[in-house]
């Protein structure tokens, strides 16, 4: 019995991939983003944090200090501010294609919290993944690609099999009889 | 003075740093993350996970490694049919190449091979061409002329 491997995600071959516990996949653009206009693939963000705990001292700051300046700067992105009481503090970050994206920001600094905005606007939708290939492309091959098929004579459809032509040996130099044939053929042509 | 256990806490991963307050629940899930991929009791019990990680991870620098004469040698491995296919032989091909000017890595000549296959052809019959003008060896001499080349010799 032939145990058939399912291509999944995560059953990846060592020798490609580094980290197996991400998935693999191409290197992926949201729509030719960035080729004519760029579209900023955040749509939403939503800060939750505790008024009054210590973990939520920093992003507190930001949002006193930082927050309306990103906002002002990123103005197609909708922000969100929940207050919630003796929780830990989270930023929930939402993209054009559907993706979701959970981070705690506990004890984190306002200079942290302002360089993970700044991943966090700039990455498109598309979850972190190994990249297979830093290279993707839409038509690969113009010519068309090699199949077994293309240099071979269309004759092989009709062939009758044992074909002494295509079944010969191919000499890389000419063997001892064919030498005397063609000495023979010169001698000839000379006289 | 320099405390070099203080230094080397810094580096040490979170699985690895015992802190009596919390639980050891979450030393442990920051682990149980990297080795979700792994097969049954590796990726859910502790003891037999960290064994297969710092296993895992001696093993990835060396595979880093081999991974590039891998690939590599797969190319090879496409030109070589490639070449076979029309009639030639691959060093040859590669050395009248060089001569001719064209520094065309094994990478790029597999992928023009596979998905290009009649730029591919046209390259071999220019290699033929060369080595046939060198002349050097019988080889050169006995090999067929190839159409649709026209070099600096012919004009």
């Amino acid at each position: 019995m032939v145990k058939i491997l399912e291509l999944s995600k995560f059953s990846l071959n060592r020798f490609i991939v580094n980290n197996p516990s991400l998935p693999a996949d191409y290197i992926r653009n949201a729509y030719y983003n960035g080729i004519g206009r760029h579209v900023c693939q955040l749509q939403r963000i939503t800060f939750k944090f505790c008024k009054t705990s210590a973990d939520s001292k920093g992003i507190r700051q930001f949002i006193e200090t930082d927050l309306v300046d990103w906002s002002r700067a990123n103005s197609g992105v909708v922000v969100y501010l929940k207050p919630r009481r003796h929780r830990s503090p989270v930023i929930v970050t939402e993209y054009l294609n559907g993706l979701r994206h959970w981070m705690g920001v506990r004890k984190f600094t306002p200079v942290e919290l302002e360089w993970w905005l700044d991943f966090l606007r700039d990455r498109s939708g598309y979850e972190l993944s190994q990249l297979m290939s830093p290279v993707n492309v839409m038509l690969p091959s113009v010519q068309g690609p090699w199949h077994p098929f293309l240099n071979r004579d269309t004759r092989l459809n009709v062939y009758q099999f044992p074909d002494a032509e295509s079944g010969a040996y191919l000499y890389d130099k000419p063997t001892a009889s064919q030498q005397l044939i063609q000495m023979s053929q010169q001698s000839n042509t000379s006289q | 003075m320099v405390f070099l256990s203080q230094i080397c806490m810094k580096y040490t991963p979170i699985w690895l740093q015992k802190s009596g307050r919390r639980s050891v629940f979450f030393r442990r899930v920051s682990l149980f993350r990297l080795t979700g991929a792994f097969g049954g009791l590796s990726r859910n019990c502790w003891k037999i996970a960290i064994k297969k990680w710092t296993k895992s991870i001696q093993y990835k620098p060396k595979y880093r490694r081999m991974r590039t004469s891998m690939i590599l040698d797969l190319y090879s491995q496409r030109v070589l049919g490639a070449v076979e296919e029309h009639g030639f032989k691959l060093e040859l091909f590669l050395s009248s190449l060089t001569k001719c000017g064209l520094e065309l890595d094994r990478k790029s000549l597999a992928n023009i091979a596979v998905y290009e296959p009649k730029t591919f052809e046209s390259l071999v019959n220019l290699a033929k061409t060369k080595f046939r003008e060198e002349g050097d060896s019988e080889a050169a001499i006995n090999l067929k002329p190839v159409d649709g080349v026209i070099t600096r010799g012919m004009l």
